[in-house]
């Protein structure tokens, strides 16, 4: 080869190189970057009235960024977070700082593939959820792969296998999973113009974990197998799930081999106005984990979800709030609204909205075999037989509008806790509990308003009486400014009967948020769809700041 | 239509595939672990292949027969080492394992464990050819969890005391001699008692763990029976040798892979156990060991605190 020959080749390939940048680039600039960031702050102070701690770091922090790249039917994205160390209250696995959750997914006609970190649910989650709760600090996220098939209109597949997350690592186990979901009017061409509309599919999950064990011979794979159908006809929907695990001996359940099962049954009616849903669910020996070593809400497969309702309202929201147990339970949970039209005799001349809601919670029948030396199943169980309360809890709500500049929601609950259960205090009693809360809203101008919360929660049992005023001032859509009190002036301890005051202000604008407080926080429980996190007294500035793009 | 058959055939395959991952037990306990019976602050641990399930049984069954003792060293101020070895006889390389273990033992005498297990695709028996044909490997599987646990990806390779995962044999007196001067946290004293009951050659091996300190993690006893010299083929590098002489190797986990949870440790308190157990009557009872170590039970620490050995007659 001359040198002028190889000239021509040298300029070729820059030239190519060149081309293909230039189009690199061009395809690059086609896609979206998407984000949001959170970053929360406190100073911690020591308040021995409270029992607030104050950390050797004196200042802690969580933090975090999401970026997700978008280009046609290819996404990409990773979440850097920061602990440093983690807030008080978050699982003290939460320290230092890392890429958690990285992924590539893309899409070619009916197959979508996914490699690295992917949240997921099969059905309900009897049988599989992979999910994030930033404000629990939960996150199960899978590890792995991910694949997605449609095989035929209205049949998806999905398949899946990895290891779930467990703070900075990764739990020793191996999930994998399967599930099929089939609509019957897009599969049956008869059934397509049918009103009804069928929904049904089934999953598998399994785990392997191994044993190294010394007192049992323990499976080292456990599956979980489940069915479901959603049935829904104009306005009324069903939607039922059972899932059956196999023996799967673990800490949860005092390592013994009964197999597990969970059902749930939601059936709700809806039209203008009104609509009243029912849920019923049992589930026995159903904590399903990639390690059977592990506790607390670390390494879940599964995921029951709590027939209870969510409450917002301080007093209600935090201190008597249910989580669910995985070992065993039955609940039911019956929730109503209804809107007095304009003009009748209850809706006024604005028309008003109330909200009925009941549901209860109990441990399933269990009947000891005693054959902790031999077989190891534990206890038989009465499907229909309901066993001690663990939770219930009956509420309404009111919301009104009085005039163009006030409007109001006000509320009662009446709550039964069984706190032994639920906190694991053995030997406290239960709570009885009747709470009542005034939210009224009073409108300056279109911009400006104070809303007012009055909450009261009367007890005889555990901290006693609790009383909560908040006042807060907006001048929307930008600015905040609330202070608030809880009082403990029912506390049999007179050195306990506190105030947990206050202050916050924050700003909105364009996606941004800051937001900070200074004062007490009470020692609480903070849930989230049954499950939960223990939030300890603290006292102290915190700052938060939230964008999104 | 015929397409949409297949392919609902393969989803159900594959679906199929998730359902059978799951195994039933039927019985939790390791058979391995043997009858317990209490007497006189011991824990007799029995063979069920024995049929001794009573503590008249029990005497009856010791006093009825003639058997001959033999003690291990004492350890109770020296900390004995344990060197588990991953071995093949179709690894060529291996046999230099082997000559550092019979060298390392020729320096360090009693305070040093030796054990060949035979796992992994080398150990692999040729069944019915005329060489390569025995099965060293450990009935049970044990051998493979073991080699699995300690991540061996090459052979040779052993672990010191469980300290982390297996190593190439340069790395294994370094090990041991980060560990032999420590001040040992526990004593484990072993008498072995041999007997030829019938055809059956039984063993009865008396443990006594008598703590030095107290200590907050849970602990392990785990037993090996062992058989030296045995003549068979190895390939040594290179080399195929019908008669390569075997050292130490794995017979028989006594009971299950990993072992008996101990009391909790306190300074002071002893624990005696003995298990009762046969062997294979073609194995040669004048080369049977017996070894028993001591381990921290965790998911991510396995270390051996402390070991000892002897043979039965």
């Amino acid at each position: 080869m001359n040198l002028k020959t190889f000239s021509l080749i040298l300029l070729s390939i820059c030239g190519l190189t060149q081309v293909f940048a230039q189009n690199f680039e061009q395809k690059m600039s086609q896609g979206q970057i998407r984000g949001n960031f959170q970053f929360d702050m406190q100073y911690y102070r020591e308040d021995s009235i409270i029992g607030a701690q104050q950390p050797n770091e004196q200042v802690l922090s969580n933090g975090f960024l999401n970026l997700v790249y978008t280009n046609g039917n290819f996404t990409t994205g990773f979440r850097y977070e920061s602990y440093q160390n983690a807030l008080l209250g978050f699982p003290e696995g939460y320290r230092g700082n890392g890429i958690t959750y990285r992924f590539a997914t893309y899409q070619k006609e009916k197959l979508t593939v996914t490699a690295g970190n992917f949240y997921e649910q099969f059905g309900n989650g009897l049988s599989f959820r992979a999910y994030e709760e930033r404000g629990l600090g939960y996150d199960n996220a899978m590890d792995g792969i991910r694949i997605k098939y449609e095989l035929m209109d209205g049949v998806t597949l999905t398949g899946i296998t990895g290891k779930q997350r467990l703070f900075f690592d990764f739990g020793e186990g191996i999930v994998r999973g399967f599930d099929a979901s089939v609509s019957l009017n897009s599969l049956v061409p008869k059934l397509k113009e049918n009103k009804t509309k069928i929904i049904f599919g089934g999953s598998a999950v399994s785990k392997y974990q191994p044993d190294q064990d010394s007192r049992y011979i323990l499976p080292e794979n456990v599956s979980t197998v489940a069915g479901r159908v959603n049935v829904n006809r104009g306005k009324v929907n069903i939607n039922a799930e059972y899932a059956f695990k196999s023996n799967d001996p673990s800490s949860d359940n005092g390592f013994i081999y009964r197999s597990g099962e969970a059902m749930f049954l939601q059936t709700s009616y809806s039209q203008k106005g009104f609509g009243l849903v029912l849920a019923a669910k049992r589930n026995d020996n159903m904590s399903f984990r990639s390690d059977r070593n592990e506790a607390q809400q670390n390494l879940l497969i599964n995921f029951l979800p709590a027939l209870t309702k969510q409450h917002t309202y301080n007093l209600l929201a935090t201190l008597y709030p249910y989580a669910t147990q995985l070992n065993g339970e039955i609940a039911f949970q019956a929730d109503l609204i209804y809107k007095f039209k304009k003009g009748s005799l209850l809706g006024g001349k604005r028309g008003m909205d109330i909200q009925m809601n009941y549901s209860t919670a109990n441990n399933i029948d269990t009947t000891s075999l005693n054959d902790e030396n031999t077989l190891r199943q534990g206890y038989s169980s009465d499907f229909f037989k309901i066993g001690e309360v663990y939770f219930k809890d009956f509420n309404f709500q009111i919301n009104k509008k009085f005039s163009k500049k006030v409007k109001g929601r006000f509320t009662y609950a009446n709550l039964v806790y069984n706190q032994e259960i639920i906190e694991g205090k053995p030997g406290v009693p239960n709570v009885y509990a009747n709470i009542g809360i005034a939210d009224v809203t009073y409108k300056f101008t279109t911009r400006k308003s104070l809303r007012t919360e009055t909450q009261i929660l009367f007890t005889d049992q555990d901290q006693g009486d609790w009383a909560t005023l908040l006042l807060e001032y907006s001048y929307s859509p930008h600015w905040f400014i609330a202070i608030m009190d809880q009082y403990n002036y029912g506390n049999k301890d007179s050195e306990k009967q506190v105030h947990y005051y206050n202050v916050s202000a924050g700003y909105n604008n364009k996606g941004n948020r800051i937001s900070m407080s200074y004062g007490r926080q009470r020692a609480g429980i903070f849930c989230v769809g049954g499950v939960c996190r223990v939030v300890p007294a603290s006292n102290g500035l915190y700052l938060s700041v939230t964008s999104s793009f | 239509m015929s397409q949409m058959k297949t392919k609902l055939f393969f989803g159900s395959i594959f679906l199929a595939l998730f359902f059978l991952t799951c195994e039933k037990i039927e019985d939790p306990f390791p058979r391995e672990l043997g009858q317990s019976i209490f007497l006189n602050n011991i824990e007799y641990i029995v063979d069920q292949s024995l049929d001794v399930g009573t503590t008249n049984e029990l005497n009856n069954f010791i006093d009825n027969s003639t058997w001959t003792s033999i003690s291990a060293s004492d350890n109770s101020e020296t900390r004995f080492v344990l060197l588990e070895e991953f071995t093949g006889h179709k690894c060529t390389f291996c046999p230099r394992g082997t000559r550092e273990i019979v060298r390392l033992d020729g320096e360090l005498g009693d305070t040093l464990i030796p054990v060949g297990i035979h796992a992994g695709g080398f150990a692999l028996p040729d069944i019915g050819a005329s060489s390569y044909f025995t099965d060293f490997r450990v009935e049970g599987g044990h051998g493979e969890t073991y080699n699995n646990l300690f991540q061996v990806s090459s052979y040779p390779s052993g672990v010191v005391s469980r300290l982390g995962n297996a190593t190439g044999s340069d790395q294994w007196s370094i090990d041991i001699n980060s560990l032999k001067n420590d001040k040992p946290k526990v004593a484990l004293q072993m008498t072995n008692s041999y007997a030829l009951i019938g055809q059956k050659p039984v063993v009865r091996s008396n443990i006594a763990i008598t703590w030095s300190e107290t200590l907050p993690e849970d602990y392990n006893l785990q037993m090996y029976l062992l058989e030296d010299h045995i003549l068979d083929w190895q390939l040594d590098l290179g080399t195929d040798k019908p008669d390569y002489d075997h050292r130490h190797v794995l017979r028989k986990v006594i009971n299950d892979t990993f072992g008996k949870a101990l009391e909790d440790a306190i300074i002071g308190e002893t624990e005696t156990i003995e298990y009762i157990f046969e062997f294979d009557p073609a194995w040669k009872a004048n080369d049977i060991e017996v070894v028993a170590f001591i381990f921290k039970n965790d998911d991510t620490d396995k270390e051996v605190i402390q070991a000892n050995a002897s043979y039965i007659k």
